[in-house]
């Protein structure tokens, strides 16, 4: 008799768990591919600046990002609509036309920073850079052409096991376990410097990105996930913020271990950090090159897709991944003009790729804190929402979460602006 | 020399619409026309906020003007010293 309810259960938990896997998807890709290159420069820079110091603050910003992306959850599969078309909707064409016009430009120019970071990681390995566009330009037409979503969707999440590629990377170099236990507990054991608060912004700055909101609720829709499928969209967003933060940990732990010097060590990008750790350890420098370039191909697919389908949504064109060229042609134009526009950018000689570069931490704070502010507001509209609306604990998290965002994205990109302000 | 045609909305000959040229410069006017008219359609179609305008509403869209004005004249300022 007890075998039988053990079996139940069982069977019960299988058929559970092929929901599950058939649902998740959106929830882990946005949140792997905020790991983009830009993300991963970020990482390998902490880890040589100040060591295992800030693993705790990392691990800190995965239940941030998931607060805010579980928001775009259940507003997507509530109304089945993309957030530029809610924010239309909602609060009428001057917004509108400001989301969806700042989510084009930052989505260009971070687009042109993944196409840096991947010909940077590729260079390494003797690849030139105008092969690596091309190369990545044809990769990403085949995998979005296919003409189904669940095909893309389960490519891209092999690209998002690759960047599990950290962590044996890491481990290989035998870390000190002591000195990661300590890093763990939260503290500040340089002091709040001005060096820490800027690397402090800089991390927060990588984990909430405008497109990320863009593009989980166009996905979530894209996908068809309706109510009650919320449950799901929750442990897949769960799932991809604890994917994230391990990434993103074993990531600064590489570079702790193999580059970090007491007073600690500057270095100008993830490439640069895979470069220096290639001369002594070969495997590991790949491990981290490889990691950058598919860091670099996951944020290029996402991001491209975020502005494809914000348009065709105010547009009104089909714009699906489920549509064939033929059936989109607006919504794949649009995806392939924007990727062959930022792959020219990079190849153009004396493109002021450093001054994009710093201009797409300036541009984002103008959108972000509006997502945000659209985002909390539409969530707490009982008509739009109905019991979905944001809880009160909901509220109390999420306008904490979006108001500390607003606050140290603002500081960061003024200090990008303004260096000399934090010194 | 462009040729006068009488066309429709995708170019194609018709006798009920204005007449139009089929030269580079025809077609690109065209174009912008047509777009001009789609986002003409988009704000008409969304001219009317679905959202109440409840004070928290209003506040919180008054507070993002008051930020975007700040951060635009910061950004102008810096350009303006750089370009100094």
């Amino acid at each position: 008799m007890e075998s039988a309810s053990y079996y139940y259960k069982y069977r019960r938990f299988i058929k559970w768990l092929r929901l599950y896997l058939a649902l998740a998807g959106p929830g882990i890709i946005v949140m792997v591919a905020d790991n983009d290159a830009g993300g991963i420069t970020t990482y390998a820079a902490t880890g040589a600046k100040f060591g295992f110091h800030f693993l705790w603050f990392i691990l800190l910003l995965g239940p941030v990002a998931y607060v805010v992306q579980e928001m775009t959850v259940r507003l997507g599969a509530v109304t089945k609509r993309g957030h530029a078309e809610a924010i239309f909707d909602a609060f009428g064409p001057f917004w509108g036309w400001f989301s969806l016009i700042d989510l084009g430009i930052v989505d260009f120019l971070t687009l042109v920073t993944e196409f840096i970071g991947m010909t940077a990681a590729l260079k390494i390995f003797g690849v030139p850079p105008v092969i690596t566009v091309i190369g990545v330009a044809i990769l990403m037409s085949a995998i979005v052409m296919q003409g189904r979503y669940w095909t893309w969707e389960k490519i891209v999440l092999v690209f998002c096991a690759l960047n599990l590629i950290y962590i044996p990377a890491a481990l290989i170099i035998h870390p000190d376990v002591s000195a990661i236990t300590k890093g763990l507990i939260p503290g500040f054991p340089t002091g709040l410097t001005n060096d820490v608060f800027f690397f402090l912004m800089a991390n927060i700055g990588t984990t909430i990105a405008p497109w990320m909101l863009f593009f989980q609720q166009s996905s979530v829709v894209d996908k068809g996930m309706t109510e009650k499928d919320i449950l799901f969209g929750k442990l897949d967003t769960a799932s991809g913020a604890l994917f994230t933060v391990i990434v993103a940990a074993f990531c600064i732990i590489l570079t702790a271990t193999l580059l970090y010097k007491p007073g600690g060590v500057d270095i100008e990008s993830a490439a640069a950090a895979a470069s220096a750790i290639m001369v002594h350890n070969p495997f590991v420098g790949s491990a981290l090159a490889i990691g950058l370039f598919d860091a670099g191909l996951l944020g290029a697919i996402c991001i491209s897709l975020a502005s494809s389908w914000a348009m065709g949504e105010v547009f009104g064109w089909a714009h699906s991944i489920n549509n064939k060229p033929s059936e989109a042609p607006m919504f794949y134009v649009f995806y392939f003009l924007s990727l062959i526009g930022a792959g020219i950018i990079v190849l153009l000689p004396g493109s002021p790729l450093v001054l994009i570069t710093l201009f797409v931490q300036v541009i984002a704070v103008t959108l972000l804190p509006a997502a945000l502010v659209f985002l909390i507001l539409l969530l707490n509209n009982e008509e739009l929402m109905g019991k979905y609306k944001n809880t009160l604990v909901q509220n109390i998290l999420g306008f904490s979460i979006v108001l500390m965002i607003i606050i140290l994205s603002t500081l960061y990109a003024l200090s990008v602006v303004f260096p000399e302000m934090f010194k | 020399m462009s040729e006068n045609k009488i066309c429709d909305d995708k170019g194609v000959i018709n006798m009920t619409e204005s007449v139009c040229d089929t030269s580079q410069k025809g077609r690109i006017k065209h174009l912008v026309k047509e777009w001009r008219r789609k986002i003409g359609e988009i704000n008409q179609k969304y001219s009317e906020p679905r959202l109440k305008m409840t004070p928290l509403v209003r506040f919180s869209l008054l507070a993002l003007r008051i930020y975007l004005i700040v951060l635009v004249i910061i950004l102008v300022y810096k350009f303006y010293t750089l370009v100094r």
